[in-house]
């Protein structure tokens, strides 16, 4: 029989330059959830645990020579080996309770953080140092100085990291960075079958559909109310912008819709009877031209670029909405003979279309409805 | 023209987030059951008459949402003496307990931390009880859904509206208390805006 190993593991003393360099990595990384990592009872910075750096496991928290090189790197550091923060963090990573965090090295994280695009972190940062609502006061303010001076490109970037520092208080159970979930806000978006065309998203008057459209692509109604008071042209330059920092292949979806444009040609007279039908119910004369039409299908397998298999129309809008955000604005829901599909569809009479590269679809789409 | 939910709103502001029911019923503490079955039936007919009067939006559907909650909330409370005193008294030792706190903070007392802990596991459960089961539990009373025409529809709807009111109002608790689970910042607006300057004029 096979001799039982005894397995030693008792505390191991960590050495404090690796706990700097660990701390000043995550703080130069805007990277929260290292930073803590460090403080938690089974840390390996903590003398009472058997848990070591050394460990494989661990090895993305050390530092590497990439970071190690960085100017945000050797501030990082050099903030964690001010005398009273570290002093402060001895203290902290001795104490058998929760850590009270130092927010100096704190407020560098959430500002590197928001430098590099990682608003969750940000946020999250932010909200500990109960400055979060105030920064995103300032970014806002600023963004809307400069779209008012015409740097729409830059009041964009305010925008979005405003946006992006947004908090959902009815997270569960504790509340939450809210971030943009396209999946979820496509199908809010097109929740409920329209009653007439004009009644879906893209047919909106186009001042009505900038709101709507930026309160679904930065997911916050107020930021999407305080830009619609900027000129329309401001308004449609940073939907532009805004699609494409949120969508960089945008060009990729703007080719296939203008080819479900075409497709859909071939299913005007069917649209035409739903449109004129009471509340675009079906009508036997609408399934007889549908079935003439041929596959409805064709329409959403164009928009996507693939065919789901036993996809419903909801299931292409969740697709469509991952691989190009914005593209859930410039489709709706329509009942071809017995089966509901997602049609492309265009703001009619709106300079909208032109903006995103979408203008030689606009007779076509607009055919539809 | 001031509106239901104008009212309440004050309310909200003056109870710095320790929800007074009494407030909200606009009675006085020593408010009889009759006295307080009397000012629901009145608060809830004006704001269903204001509800029926308006366009109500996503947003507005939630405010309103909550303020029948907290209608019904206050008279699931406040018509039975009993209960309307385990609240009062309740509340009342919670706001006591964080002046103990923030007074022992400010003394620089050993004693300051274990208060703090101690009253933040009890503000939540506090605010649980009184701000989302209750309210929860209002809306499945007979008198209150007689008088709200409250369902489990609106249950479904209201559940999101009501966490987010309850960690709003901790929110507003804790803000104005003293840092614990981090050091107290040092914060320059100055700076801050210029931060915000830098980082939005930096090349993508």
């Amino acid at each position: 029989m096979a001799k039982k190993r005894k397995i030693e593991a008792g505390p191991v003393a960590a050495d404090p330059a690796i706990i700097e360099q660990v701390l000043a990595k995550a703080v130069a990384e805007g990277d929260i959830v290292n930073f803590r990592m460090v403080f938690m009872p089974f840390s390996p910075a903590r003398d009472n645990t058997s848990e070591d750096f050394a460990s494989e496991k661990y090895r993305n928290l050390v530092v590497d020579e990439e970071t190690e090189g960085s100017s945000e790197y050797a501030e990082a550091l050099r903030l964690i080996k001010d005398q009273d923060t570290w002093q402060h963090i001895l203290e902290e990573l001795k104490a058998p309770r929760p850590p009270c965090l130092p927010s100096g090295p704190l407020m560098l994280l959430a500002d590197n953080a928001v430098r590099l695009g990682k608003f969750t972190a940000a946020a999250q940062t932010y909200e500990i140092l109960r400055i979060r609502e105030r920064m995103q006061s300032e970014f806002v303010d600023e963004a809307d100085r400069l779209l008012a001076s015409g740097d729409v490109s830059r009041a964009v970037k305010g925008y979005a990291i405003a946006a992006g520092l947004n908090y959902d208080y009815a997270g569960f159970p504790d509340p939450v960075p809210l971030g943009s979930d396209y999946q979820t806000l496509a199908l809010m978006l097109h929740g409920e079958y329209p009653r007439r065309p004009d009644d879906c998203v893209a047919a909106l008057p186009a001042e009505r559909f900038l709101e709507v459209a930026f309160g679904y692509l930065l997911n916050d109604r107020n930021l999407a109310k305080r830009l619609t008071q900027h000129p329309l042209d401001s308004q449609i330059e940073f939907l532009t912008i805004l699609i494409h920092r949120r969508d960089p292949t945008w060009g990729a979806f703007t080719e296939r819709f203008v080819e479900a444009c075409t497709l859909l040609e071939r299913f005007a007279d069917t649209l035409a009877l739903t449109d004129g039908s009471e509340n675009g119910q079906r009508s036997l004369q609408n399934e007889v031209d549908a079935e003439q039409a041929g596959d409805p299908w064709v329409l959403p397998v164009a928009l996507l670029g693939r065919e789901l298999d036993d996809g419903q129309w909801w299931q292409y809008l969740k697709e469509l909405a991952v691989k190009h955000p914005a593209a859930p604005l410039f489709v709706a829901r329509q009942l071809l003979g017995d089966v509901e599909v997602i049609v492309p569809r265009l703001p009619s009479e709106s300079p909208i279309p032109s903006a995103l590269g979408l203008g030689d679809a606009v007779t076509t789409a607009n055919s539809g409805g | 023209m001031t509106t239901q939910t104008d009212n309440q709103d004050a309310a909200s502001d003056s109870d710095q987030g320790y929800v007074n029911y009494f407030d909200v019923l606009g009675v006085g503490e020593s408010a009889k059951p009759g006295e307080v079955r009397k000012s629901y039936r009145r608060k809830m007919k004006d704001l269903i008459n204001e509800i029926s009067r308006v366009e109500v939006t996503a947003e507005l559907r939630s405010r309103y949402f909550l303020e029948i909650a907290k209608l019904n909330a206050a008279l699931l409370i406040l018509r039975d003496t009993e209960e309307q005193a385990t609240y009062w008294n309740e509340r009342t030792a919670l706001i006591a307990l964080e002046q103990r706190w923030r007074e022992a903070a400010n003394a620089g007392s050993d004693d300051a931390e274990m208060a703090a802990r101690e009253f933040d596991r009890r503000v939540r459960a506090w605010l649980s009880k009184y701000l989302e089961d209750m309210m929860l539990a209002a809306g499945r009373d007979k008198e209150c859904v007689e008088a709200s025409q409250w369902d489990r529809a609106h249950e479904r709807h209201a559940t999101r509206t009501l966490r987010e009111f309850r960690h709003r109002q901790y929110r507003t608790i804790l803000e104005r208390l003293p840092f614990v689970d981090v050091t107290t910042p040092e914060i320059d607006w100055d700076e801050r805006r210029g931060l915000v300057g830098s980082v939005l004029s930096a090349a993508e």
